[in-house]
């Protein structure tokens, strides 16, 4: 018999999930082991009903993936930002609704979908100048006249030459 | 309302961003350069994982690609407008290209250093700051501008003699190394550069003998002649050499290597130089040494002494007892001469 485990987003929607899915979350499987047998919804306050949908969406894909790599790996996984298909499909989300899902998986610590989030934004910045950047992703270049001097002055061994 | 804001990752989040581009292609720096300048917050992370002046330096001393060169350039034109100014670490150039890189030049302030291939544009920067420059292959037409350059380096570049009035106005040369070149002509700029401390010549494609009879007339400064020569002109006669090493009073270091021809005269007029420290005769199949005891070596300087001849044992005793500075010989030796070098200290020997 499947154990069933409800999740609650900020937003007070129920989630009601395999256990073993909630699992691929370290610190939902922190918390069940902590609550033990207990039916007590387990309460997710950093993430909203559409983001935690999403996540249960991809935890419930990758069920039979092996666990997590170990730190040994991740050094070496961080040379390819190759995508598999399902997963850049899942990710083709609007850019809010991405920062929010890294966020969320940040905070679940679930270490693959965050690679796949973090991976995403590699590729957006490859090959792009300051300004494509920061176009978008709508950042402000907050490079200050007092900052630029702050700069100069750290490199000032180069004026120096 | 502007909604745009800075930090719309938490800073261990975006570093795990930037490690991925660090450790990602063969361009990545380019990328993180990139980041670097997105934001002052970007700045401080993505400069924590990168050394830039590491990067831009190997980026322009190594590289042999044109490709990024557009890119890289803008990324620096932009850090300059922000007034970090990463341009400042670049002191030379390395480049394979027909790209136009008068623009970067422009920018790098403490570039002092060219080293093209195939370059056959020409550049429309100030150059005056540059002080040493290598050329292979192509056509420069930018040489006259090269006013202040004191190293120069020239390899197969075609229609030498079209460059020698542009090569005459380089009075400031110190260092200069020719590498597979005619030299018709070349006496012409020879006798401007009275500064000349130090030439090379590799693989001739011509003879030089009016050249280096410039250089004995006009080079006093002369320190360090390195003649290396070419199986397609062999037939020269080398006493070529001789204007130099009478004249040229500070010459202390005279290499020949692969040249035939190499006279009797020529050799013995080296040892007797009052100036020369180091002397190499080597690959010269012809070279020899005869009669060494009809003259006087007392004021010869030598300390190290390279010969690839043999010597007869009475020049070598003479050799040996009037040149009291030598400290390392080398030559074709018979075992009957292993004994005196023994007897005037020389251990060492082959």
């Amino acid at each position: 018999m499947t154990t069933k485990v409800t999740l609650t987003s900020s937003d007070n929607e129920n989630f009601s999930v395999n256990k073993e899915i909630t699992k691929r979350s370290i610190l939902i499987k922190n918390m069940l082991e902590d609550v033990g047998k207990s039916d007590t919804p387990i309460p997710l306050p950093n993430v909203n009903s559409k983001v935690l949908r999403k996540v249960i969406e991809w935890c419930e894909y990758h069920c039979m993936d092996p666990l997590a790599p170990t730190n040994e790996n991740t050094e070496n996984q961080k040379q390819n930002t190759d995508i598999e298909d399902w997963d850049q499909k899942f990710i083709e989300v609007d850019q809010e609704t991405l920062f929010k899902i890294i966020l969320a998986t940040n905070y679940l610590n679930i270490k693959p979908l965050l690679d796949i989030g973090c991976k995403t934004i590699t590729n957006m910045i490859k090959g792009k100048s300051p300004e494509e950047i920061y176009k978008t992703f709508n950042i402000v270049n907050n490079f200050t006249p007092k900052e630029e001097a702050q700069i100069r002055k750290e490199n000032k061994w180069a004026e120096d030459q | 309302m502007d909604n745009r804001q800075n930090n719309i990752l938490p800073p261990e989040i975006l570093m795990d961003i930037f490690r991925y581009i660090v450790h990602n292609d063969r361009n990545c720096f380019l990328d993180i350069f990139s980041a670097s300048l997105v934001c002052k917050s970007w700045y401080w992370w993505a400069r924590s994982l990168f050394d830039a002046t590491e990067v831009i330096t190997h980026f322009f001393n190594h590289t042999n690609e044109s490709r990024n060169y557009t890119r890289i350039y803008k990324l620096l034109d932009e850090s300059h407008r922000l007034g970090i100014r990463d341009a400042d670490v670049i002191t030379g150039i390395h480049i394979d290209t027909h790209t136009d890189i008068s623009n970067i030049i422009e920018l790098a302030r403490n570039m002092t250093s060219l080293n093209l291939r195939n370059i056959d544009l020409d550049i429309h920067a100030d150059l005056s700051k540059i002080t040493r420059v290598s050329i292979n292959r192509g056509y420069p037409k930018f040489i006259a501008k090269l006013e202040n350059v004191e190293e120069l380096y020239i390899k197969r570049v075609c229609g030498v003699a079209r460059m020698v009035p542009a090569l005459e106005q380089l009075t400031k040369i110190k260092c200069a190394t020719f590498h597979s070149l005619k030299f018709m002509q070349f006496e012409r700029c020879i006798t401007q550069w009275s500064e000349l401390r130090s030439l090379h010549i590799v693989r001739p494609r011509d003879g030089c003998r009016a050249m280096m009879a410039a250089v004995g007339t006009c080079c006093a400064a002369l320190e360090e002649l390195v003649y290396s020569g070419s199986k397609v002109w062999d037939d020269q006669d080398n006493t070529m050499f001789l204007p130099i090493v009478q004249k040229c009073a500070n010459l202390k270091k005279l290499t020949i290597t692969h040249a035939s021809n190499v006279t009797n005269m020529l050799v013995l007029a080296a040892l007797q130089s009052r100036s020369l420290e180091n002397l190499c005769i080597d690959a010269c199949p012809d070279a020899t040494i005869d009669g060494a005891l009809e003259v006087d070596l007392s004021k010869c300087r030598i300390h190290t002494l390279k010969l690839d001849m043999d010597i007869d044992t009475i020049d070598l005793v003479h050799i040996l007892g009037q040149c009291v500075h030598i400290c390392h010989i080398e030559f074709c030796h018979t075992a009957g001469q292993s004994e005196i070098l023994t007897e005037f200290g020389f251990g060492d020997f082959r």
